[in-house]
């Protein structure tokens, strides 16, 4: 255990890639020894690019979202005279309360309740009480709240990073902005719809980042669910040739693309939508046919993307189009936040057909996801066992072109993963 | 509320008991067979959630789908509750609160142990019925199930709540 002892401390050698032998192991203690979570919080949490939120959700002057982000309570708001979306620490500068204490609302001034501070959405100290015993020379600037080291937009979607270093988030997305791009577009306006799911899992983060865009488990861990929607008349073969593939998008970016065996509520018409919705659905297709080509109005209308943004985003476009956060309390317990993005014209019978599709899979009630997460917390428990160090994920190394059921897209993850964890990705 | 006898109230909770009882010892059809034709099973996500065809729920059932989450647990292949949870549930302060659409609208709280592999959770909350009179019994036509953490995050939920 020695040698182990010495791996977990500093992160190195628990990722094990042979290519000339086709095999990709990674050790297990990456999902049980405390050590390994403290250096992804200092490595990963503290210094890649994390996701806030949606444009959205803060469309007028004043609007807010409180937030977790990276494990750190922030809150994202529209600032009434820049009009900017900023980010901030929600702690008082005085002497740290919560300044934000609701998640959501519309505001024209934060104050601490406790020593009744207060600041304006941009951010500045404007009021205090009994301002003269700060005659000796207070700086109201260096008081004000604190704007998360670096915050920008793509399309969007609003990411922090807690580094001030960094590179830009345009330089960290990548190839990864073409699949966000393909969401977006699909939609024209795409806005986060009301409410979202939260629920936790008695296992490591990162098992649930690799089932998210695991093409492989379906068959076996949702056979219910396929049976179901099969008895409600979905063709699953209708999703036959749809060029599935998985891919290493960089920077720990991966993503599988595959022809969707289900409905997809954009435009892909499915008898569980109903006679009613299929005329508007099928126009939808050919309009973005039209507006994109046939190559690409086909991907956005009929082909389910599963996209990892290294390190925990999820944009899940299948029968909703769902964007998840996934965070980390312990080696064995992981927090998940999960929204859904719609275009914000849809029609109202569309949307509550989009609501259905969503919960008919997902969420902690949901046909499938429960299973997923039986899955996880079954792993975890299975580590426990010992005996078996490694965990191996070398399905379709031997090919040529890594299929949307092989594991490429779990390895470009845990690649970077190595990389940022042991120091070596700066 | 007014006009409710005792004899009415003691009925209702007799209902009230059997269907937590059903749900606690998984008797699926039992439980099926309590259910309107027209029936809703709602379990909120949000704190103000009001319309769950406008926002996001964590369970949202027409009577279609109440039928097909049974039928996914009577395979045996809902990992998910194979092997079922464990539990019992305590139904308290039950009250007739009114009338909708000719259904008898009954509010209680109730506080649900589960016991599973996993570790044993609890779950508490107010739930709110709508009851009609067919064929002499009475059945559900709307259950609403809102959680006290509703707006924290869950553990897997594929109990019948």
């Amino acid at each position: 255990m020695s040698l182990l002892d010495d791996h977990v401390v500093t992160g190195t050698g628990l990722v094990d890639e042979d290519t000339g032998r086709g095999r990709f192991r990674v050790h297990r203690c990456a999902m049980t020894a405390p050590e390994v979570l403290n250096r992804e919080l200092a490595e990963i949490f503290n210094r890649c690019w994390l996701y806030v939120g949606h444009t959205s959700e803060v469309t007028e002057p004043g609007d807010y979202v409180r937030r977790s982000v990276g494990g750190r309570p922030v809150f994202m708001v529209r600032a009434r005279k820049s009009g900017q979306v900023k980010v901030f620490h929600n702690t008082c500068p005085h002497r740290g309360a919560v300044v934000c204490r609701a998640d959501t609302g519309n505001t024209k001034i934060f104050q601490c309740f406790y020593h009744a501070w207060t600041f304006d959405t941009e951010g500045r100290l404007t009021g205090m009480p009994g301002r003269d015993a700060y005659e000796g020379g207070a700086d109201f600037a260096e008081l004000s709240l604190r704007e998360v080291a670096r915050v920008e937009e793509y399309r969007g979607f609003v990411f922090a990073c807690y580094d001030p270093e960094a590179v830009d988030l345009v330089t960290y997305l990548g190839q990864a902005r073409e699949y966000l791009d393909l969401v977006v577009d699909a939609m024209g306006e795409p806005e986060i719809v009301a409410g979202s799911n939260q629920y936790s899992i008695n296992a490591n983060w990162k098992l649930l980042v690799e089932n998210s865009i695991d093409g492989y488990h379906g068959p076996s861990t949702h056979d219910t669910y396929i049976k179901y929607i099969v008895s409600q008349g979905t063709d699953i073969r209708s999703g036959a040739g749809g060029g599935n593939a998985g891919y290493d998008l960089g920077n720990g970016h991966g993503v599988i693309e595959y022809g969707a065996p289900w409905g997809r509520p954009i435009a892909k018409w499915d008898p569980l939508f109903g006679e009613n919705a299929r005329p508007g659905m099928e126009q939808t297709a050919q309009d973005l046919a039209r507006r994109f080509g046939e190559s690409r109005g086909h991907a956005m209308t009929h082909t389910n993307r599963n996209l990892l943004i290294f390190p925990n985003l999820v944009i899940n476009d299948i029968m909703a189009v769902t964007v998840r956060t996934l965070m980390p309390t312990a080696a064995g317990h992981v927090e998940v936040n999960a929204w859904q993005l719609a275009p914000r014209d849809e029609a109202e019978d569309v949307r509550a057909q989009r609501l259905d599709s969503f919960l008919t899979f997902l969420g902690p009630g949901g046909f499938a996801t429960p299973d997923d997460l039986e899955a996880l917390e079954s792993c975890q428990q299975g580590f426990a066992s010992g005996g078996v160090e490694w965990s191996d994920i070398s399905r379709g190394m031997g090919r040529d072109r890594a299929k949307h059921d092989d594991e490429e897209q779990i390895r470009a993850f845990w690649r970077q993963w190595q990389a940022v964890v042991e120091g070596s990705a700066r | 509320m007014n006009g409710t006898t005792e004899q009415e109230l003691r009925s209702i909770e007799l209902f009230l008991y059997r269907e937590a009882r059903y749900a606690d010892e998984h008797d699926y059809d039992a439980w099926e067979a309590l259910w309107t034709d027209d029936a809703l099973y709602w379990v909120p996500a949000d704190e103000d959630a009001n319309d769950p065809r406008t926002q996001v729920s964590v369970i949202y059932d027409n009577r279609n789908r109440i039928s097909t989450r049974l039928k996914q647990l009577r395979t045996g292949k809902r990992y998910s509750q194979s092997p079922p949870s464990n539990l019992r549930r305590l139904l308290t302060n039950i009250e007739v609160l009114g009338v909708d659409k000719g259904d008898t609208v009954v509010g209680a709280n109730f506080f649900v142990a589960e016991s599973r592999e996993r570790g044993t959770q609890f779950w508490a909350g107010r739930v709110t019925y709508h009851l009609r009179i067919v064929d002499g019994e009475f059945r559900m036509s709307y259950k609403k199930v809102k959680l006290v953490d509703s707006d924290r995050a869950l553990p897997t939920m594929a109990f019948l709540i």
